[in-house]
């Protein structure tokens, strides 16, 4: 009887406390219960059109989006489920065929392979490990040292040369003269190979200069083509190189108004074609007129009776033209004039 | 009495779930960002987040609020299907990874990684573009979507960490010449576009070339310096009678010299280095490691995609003599490839 008394408030306190429980759920703040369906039917259709384009990983992030939303439909919780299922067999699948073409020596198919399982499951540590890391051949060889040596001697083990024992000091941060502990794993880096056991490769030779060409590296650019000419001194590709890069050193000269140094630049350009020719033409008038400027601007000065800055401006005119001779007659009387005039004072 | 009691405990608990309520309204759903300002409700869970923007929101201040870091606003645009934000029309921020590597059931997403070297107002040649030309190439960027994108979050997306919008694609300008401060920094930010410039450090302070200060200039606004070794020498070629222990000091001492440069003048990490002439090795890669870079770039043609090695990324070198139709060529964004 005293129970039957106190079902109600007992309800009450249920109702009450369920009251203050549904208050807390987030959701009704934000979205109202018809609003709620709505977002979960749209994720939903997306999860469904992700679904439909084998993008499952997509699809079950949508369902679960889905979900949140309306957490009693267990329609969504077992696509959830079969999605999850799906990527995780799939993707293993995709992998064990990429782990196959890359132990088959078939490195596209097997990065094609990875990329596919990775695609379905992006959480797909190994697939990661494997095309980011192992099918990239690493540049160091790891030795694991097992019984008691020096890095001379595994330096002669791997570069048939101990003299390299300092690389691997560097690479492990170890002093010259070590013996590593045994049962360390030391890092093996790669050494070239010394340039005089390497036979010439004129191709290589010939890529490289015209790559120096090309980046305007034209010292470099030379120094191939005089290496190939060492090997082949008639070789044509070389000469017509070396002619492209005086042209456009000649070039870059000009641009700075150094006339006489691009002339003789161009002068050592072997085609003679004729635009070669009339490039050298071009640059001699530069000369000349270059020359010209100057020996004016000493005639002035000579006018103004500054004699020191005349001379000097003929003396301009000469180092870009040698050949003219009114400068060096004029610098001639000049210098007498400017003796005479210091014995007057 | 009992019934006193149960009247209490009634009052108490609907009290109590009023209370929680506007706790929750209060503390989680309207946060205050100190502004005095309420800031859009929010509802976060595990995988996403659910918001009801206001009408001062950006997608990129969504991002840099839930996903920390503002230039992920496109991850929040693309989700949503929303080229812009709808004050009041609730939105989700995701918070799982998504789009990573950019791949796709017919493709993967390849990043464009250009090269520059000087540019000129008056001529062009081999390696100078013309301004007008260089001008014309980034408003084609700007006008076909494009992202410009720095090398921090190109190596946060091959380190598969990060996705990248679809046309994301980065700048690098070589050398440390003058005219990339006196002609392509100003057009740069007329755009807004961010660029590395990979400069050789003896080449600053000489006379064609870019100053500290300059370069100081720009990477307080957005530009980032970083390394392409001290004196510009190739790093695979060993010298006629040059010993292999001399050419290994001189590779250490060529790299680093560079890297303590960057960091002493400019106050800032170096962790990128961009080879001479593209040219690299094996060993070359294990020092560049060793020494604590990051990434390191040659000038092969072609995009990057997650999966390169970050010790040869490839980049296009941009000649001055290309039209639009050899400059489009050089900034696709995607292999076609089946993965399916």
């Amino acid at each position: 009887m005293k129970f039957k008394k106190s079902l109600p408030f007992f309800f009450l306190l249920i109702i009450s406390t369920v009251n203050g429980c549904l208050a807390t759920s987030k959701t009704n703040c934000l979205l109202e219960e018809k609003e709620m369906f709505a977002v979960s039917y749209h994720y939903w259709q997306r999860a469904n059109e992700s679904e439909t384009v084998n993008d499952w990983h997509m699809a079950q992030y949508l369902y679960r989006i889905a979900h949140q939303f309306d957490p009693e439909n267990k329609d969504i919780e077992l696509k959830i489920a079969f999605l999850n299922e799906k990527i995780q067999t799939e993707s293993q699948l995709h992998f064990q065929r990429g782990v196959d073409f890359y132990q088959h020596g078939k490195i596209k198919e097997a990065r094609q392979a990875l990329l596919t399982a990775l695609r379905i499951d992006p959480e797909h540590h190994e697939a990661r490990i494997y095309l980011m890391e192992i099918i990239q051949q690493p540049e160091e060889t790891n030795f694991k040292v097992n019984q008691k040596t020096d890095l001379k001697t595994i330096a002669q083990e791997f570069y048939n040369d101990p003299e390299k024992s300092f690389l691997i000091a560097y690479f492990n941060d170890l002093p010259d003269q070590a013996s590593p502990p045994i049962g360390s794993t030391l890092k093996i880096p790669w050494a070239p190979i010394q340039k005089s056991a390497i036979p010439f490769d004129l191709e290589e030779n010939l890529r490289k200069a015209r790559q120096f060409l090309d980046l305007k590296r034209f010292s470099q650019a030379l120094a191939m083509t005089s290496k190939i000419r060492e090997q082949e001194p008639e070789n044509l590709e070389a000469g017509e190189i070396e002619d492209a890069v005086y042209h456009q050193i000649a070039q870059e000269f000009e641009r700075f108004g150094k006339y006489t140094h691009a002339l003789n630049t161009m002068l050592k350009v072997k085609s003679d074609n004729q635009s070669t020719q009339s490039y050298i033409s071009h640059l001699r008038l530069m000369v000349k007129d270059k020359a010209e400027k100057h020996y004016r601007r000493g005639v002035r000065f000579f006018v103004n009776e500054e004699l020191e800055k005349a001379i000097k401006e003929w003396e301009r005119t000469l180092a870009i033209d040698p050949t003219n001779e009114m400068a060096q007659k004029d610098i001639g009387n000049a210098k007498s004039l400017l003796e005479k005039l210091r014995q007057i004072q | 009495m009992r019934q006193l009691v149960a009247v209490f405990f009634i009052c108490s608990s609907v009290f109590l779930g009023c209370m929680t309520q506007h706790a929750k309204l209060d503390g989680e759903f309207f946060q205050n960002a100190g502004t005095g300002d309420i800031l859009p409700s929010e509802l976060k869970m595990d995988d996403f987040v659910l918001v009801r923007p206001d009408n001062k929101d950006t997608f990129a201040g969504l991002a840099a609020r839930y996903l920390g870091d503002a230039d992920k606003g496109w991850m929040i645009a693309k989700f949503n299907r929303q080229n812009q934000l709808f004050p009041g029309k609730p939105l989700i921020v995701p918070l799982e990874k998504i789009y990573l590597g950019g791949l796709n059931e017919d493709s993967y997403q390849t990043v464009p990684i250009l090269v520059y070297h000087q540019f000129s107002n008056d001529y062009s040649d081999n390696l100078t573009v013309k301004t007008e030309n260089f001008y014309e190439q980034m408003f084609y960027l700007k006008q076909n979507g494009y992202t410009v994108i720095g090398l921090d979050q190109l190596l946060d997306f091959m380190e598969f960490k990060s996705p990248l919008p679809e046309k994301a694609i980065v700048i690098t300008i070589d050398d440390g010449w003058i005219s990339t401060y006196e002609i392509a920094y100003p057009i740069l930010k007329k755009f807004g576009f961010t660029a590395t410039l990979f400069v050789y450090t003896d080449f600053i302070e000489g006379e064609q070339a870019m100053n500290w200060s300059q370069l100081k200039e720009m990477a307080e606004n957005g530009i980032d310096v970083q390394s392409h070794t001290h004196s510009y020498q190739s790093l695979t070629m060993i010298k006629e009678n040059e010993s292999f222990k001399s050419y290994f000091d001189f590779l250490v001492q060529d790299i680093k010299n560079s890297k303590m440069a960057i960091q002493h003048h400019l106050n800032q990490d170096c962790r990128y280095l961009a080879y001479p002439f593209g040219e690299t090795n094996p060993l070359v890669v294990s020092l560049v490691k060793k020494l604590g870079f990051r990434a390191a770039f040659t000038v092969s043609r072609g995009g990057a995609p997650f999966f390169e090695n970050p010790y040869a990324i490839g980049r296009s070198i941009i000649y001055g003599d290309f039209d639009m139709e050899e400059f489009i060529k050089r900034i696709s964004y995607k292999e076609t490839v089946t993965l399916k």
